[in-house]
């Protein structure tokens, strides 16, 4: 997993409505948070984290892994760049509403650099048990177990995850990769990450109408067959084409993208696709069991 | 946000792109008068679907005359939902041959991907599926290194099988298209036609122009174009800050959640157990108690409305404002609609306290699919 209990978190924005409360959330759940950067409030304390106005002033007292970046749309580019620039190599970018071109920038800098990013619009991920870097409710994930979440939906990993815990199966980690159209870290940068990771049995793959990251998620599987079981579910079986259903990317047109699409793709090689969120769960306790005995 | 044909190219004008003389008009007067300042010209409805040639709206004129009873012809008409209010009266062309030139986001690899062909005017999705041979593709670099260079564009056009003494000029062309791509933040920039005149005159004869909504607070040339109607209940849900999306004509049921993903799932759960989703609301994040009652005021207004589920959690939202939100709206929810309430999350004692005083059935623990199927229990029960 991209973090565990040892990770050092970051909050940019920390001085906001939504950092601040976000940042006491991740202390009472036990997350490192160890230092919050907003532009001229340098100084500063947040729930007794200390506040500086760079990121690199930050690392200098305060060395940290990865960085949650919580400040208003059209700040986040610049946000990013400065903490590409200071040497994080982890960032978890929860702001909804980047401007698209923005996102693809810092996708193509983040690639030159060996940075890792993981959203926007994402409510981050977590590992249970051990470490967080979101926004998502710890006790709703559980305390740790072997299956694997991605999701482009944050809300879906909520319902997901909470639903399994509920039935006793254990989440090990989960990745909101974010619904918009361009993201950072997608299905088949994720599903690579967890391949050898032994503390992982089982990937449930949440997504959505539009564009075509679940079809080519499917081609990736076909080519490099995945040793572990893959289940899936995608929301928007009942869509309206042509109507943008609130993602940016939750769109389908002439075709593209549609549920039946991805499900028949993802069937295709193997993958099993759930129809409701109780078959999720049900299909996920049923492999828990089984794999335990 | 799809631009409109002649707010597209005044976009393109301004960027300093060929485009043919011409004027936004309303009325078939306004039509002959514009007709007779341009000449022989085209007379265009300015809807933003597709298709308008084989829909009969768009047509030649020779005289203000004939140009005013074209218009005439095409004022008022609806095409795919859209009514004709206003109409481009535009220059003909004297055209030798068509081109195709766009630039769309190429969302899988994160990069603009530019696509041109010499055989344009007509439906370049069926070029790229029939004879993809026909269309030509380029990637380009996300931080614009390199996006002034001819060179690579003159040696596309060229295998594209471009008349050598238009090369340079076409490239021209694409080259502001491809800056112009940037500037606007465009999901979408394409002409289709191009098209090339018998004096060699290279000019736009369509254009379509996609732009990033998000990105709008940084465009003030193109956010003026942004058309609300102001009552629509979409209207009023962006106005608090939500998402609503109407669904069937004949649905009855609402729902609410936050985020799109959810927001799908749950009407897909509802289609599946045999009812009609009428509408849902994402309710996004950070919501508060007045916006959480606000949007539940829009939902309500959907016609038909007899039946909402509410789906959700206290992630970026808060479960105990969410829930006040409905107690501020209840005399109204609990005469109007049969209410089943899914949620948990953060202070999720705090909001089943609430909800528990008012007497909502509740869903704590349950999936989805137990909250559907606890509200089609309730609704059996008013209905029998």
């Amino acid at each position: 997993m991209y973090i565990d209990k040892n990770t050092r978190v970051l909050i940019q924005g920390i001085t906001g409505r939504q950092g601040s409360y976000h940042t006491q959330k991740m202390l009472d759940s036990g997350v490192a948070v160890v230092a919050g950067t907003t532009p001229g409030k340098g100084g500063q304390e947040v729930c007794g984290v200390p506040v500086f106005d760079r990121v690199f002033q930050a690392l200098d007292q305060h060395p940290a892994d990865a960085s949650m970046i919580i400040v208003p749309p059209p700040f986040v580019l610049s946000a990013a760049e400065e903490a590409i620039e200071a040497g994080i190599k982890l960032l978890v970018i929860i702001t909804e509403h980047v401007p698209v071109h923005d996102v693809m920038r810092l996708k193509a800098m983040a690639s030159k650099k060996g940075v890792t990013f993981i959203g926007p619009n994402t409510i981050g991920i977590i590992a249970p048990g051990q470490s967080k870097v979101g926004i998502m409710p710890t006790f709703l994930y559980g305390q740790g177990g072997k299956v694997a979440i991605i999701s482009r939906s944050g809300t879906m990993c909520h319902e997901n995850a909470s639903n399994l815990v509920n039935r006793g199966v254990g989440i090990g980690a989960v990745i909101s990769i974010g619904g918009d159209p361009i993201i950072g870290v997608d299905f088949v940068e994720a599903l690579e990450h967890f391949r050898h990771d032994d503390s992982i049995g089982a990937i449930l793959l949440i997504g959505e109408i539009g564009q075509s990251r679940e079809e080519k998620t499917a081609e990736h599987l076909l080519e490099h067959p995945y040793p572990k079981p893959v289940f899936a579910f995608i929301a928007g079986r009942y869509a309206p084409k042509g109507k943008k259903m609130g993602h940016a990317g939750a769109i389908i047109e002439k075709g593209m993208g549609s549920a039946k699409g991805k499900i028949d793709s993802l069937r295709r090689v193997g993958v099993k696709v759930a129809m409701s969120t109780q078959q999720v769960a049900d299909e996920l306790s049923r492999w828990q069991e089984e794999s335990q005995q | 946000m799809y631009l409109r044909e002649h707010q597209a190219k005044e976009i393109l004008r301004a960027a300093g792109l060929p485009v043919p003389e011409s004027r936004v008009v309303f009325t078939p007067s306004e039509v002959a008068e514009a007709a007779r300042a341009i000449g022989p010209c085209v007379v265009k409805a300015q809807v933003r679907a597709g298709g308008r040639g084989k829909a009969g709206l768009i047509a030649l004129a020779q005289s203000p005359e004939e140009a005013a009873a074209a218009a005439q012809n095409i004022l008022g008409q609806t095409h795919q939902g859209e009514t004709v209010d206003r109409l481009l009266v535009e220059a003909r062309l004297d055209i030798a041959r068509e081109l195709y030139l766009g630039v769309v986001l190429d969302t899988a690899q994160a990069t603009p991907r530019a696509l041109l062909s010499t055989k344009g005017g007509v439906d370049i999705e069926l070029v790229a599926a029939e004879r993809p041979g026909d269309l030509y593709q380029m990637n380009l670099d996300p931080l614009q290194e390199g996006i002034k260079d001819l060179a690579p564009w003159r040696k596309l056009w060229n295998q594209a099988g471009l008349d050598p003494d238009l090369q340079e000029q076409a490239s021209k062309i694409t080259v502001r298209l491809m800056e112009l791509f940037f500037q606007a933040e465009a999901f979408t920039l394409e002409i289709n036609p191009l098209v090339v005149t018998r004096q060699g005159r290279i000019v736009a004869g369509d254009c379509k122009l996609i732009v990033d909504d998000a990105a709008l607070f940084r465009h003030p040339e193109l956010a003026r174009f942004k058309e609300v109607d102001e009552n629509s209940l979409e209207a009023r849900a962006q106005k608090i800050g939500v998402t609503y999306v109407a669904l069937e004509e004949n649905g009855t049921v609402g729902v609410m959640a936050g985020g799109a993903g959810i927001c799908m799932t749950t009407m897909d759960e509802v289609a599946d157990a045999g009812a009609v989703p009428a509408a849902f609301i994402d309710l996004g994040g950070g919501i508060s108690e007045e916006n959480m009652a606000a949007a539940l005021e829009v939902m309500l207004a959907t016609p038909g409305l007899d039946a909402l589920l509410l789906n959700v959690f206290g992630g970026i939202n808060n479960c105990e404002i969410m829930a006040r939100g409905v107690r501020r709206m209840w005399p109204s929810l609990k005469d109007k609609v049969t209410l089943v309430i899914k949620m948990r999350g953060h202070s999720q004692e705090e909001g089943w306290a609430i909800l528990q005083e008012l007497g909502v059935p509740l869903i704590k623990d349950g999936t989805t699919t137990e909250a559907v199927r606890l509200l089609m229990e309730r609704l059996e029960e008013v209905r029998s």
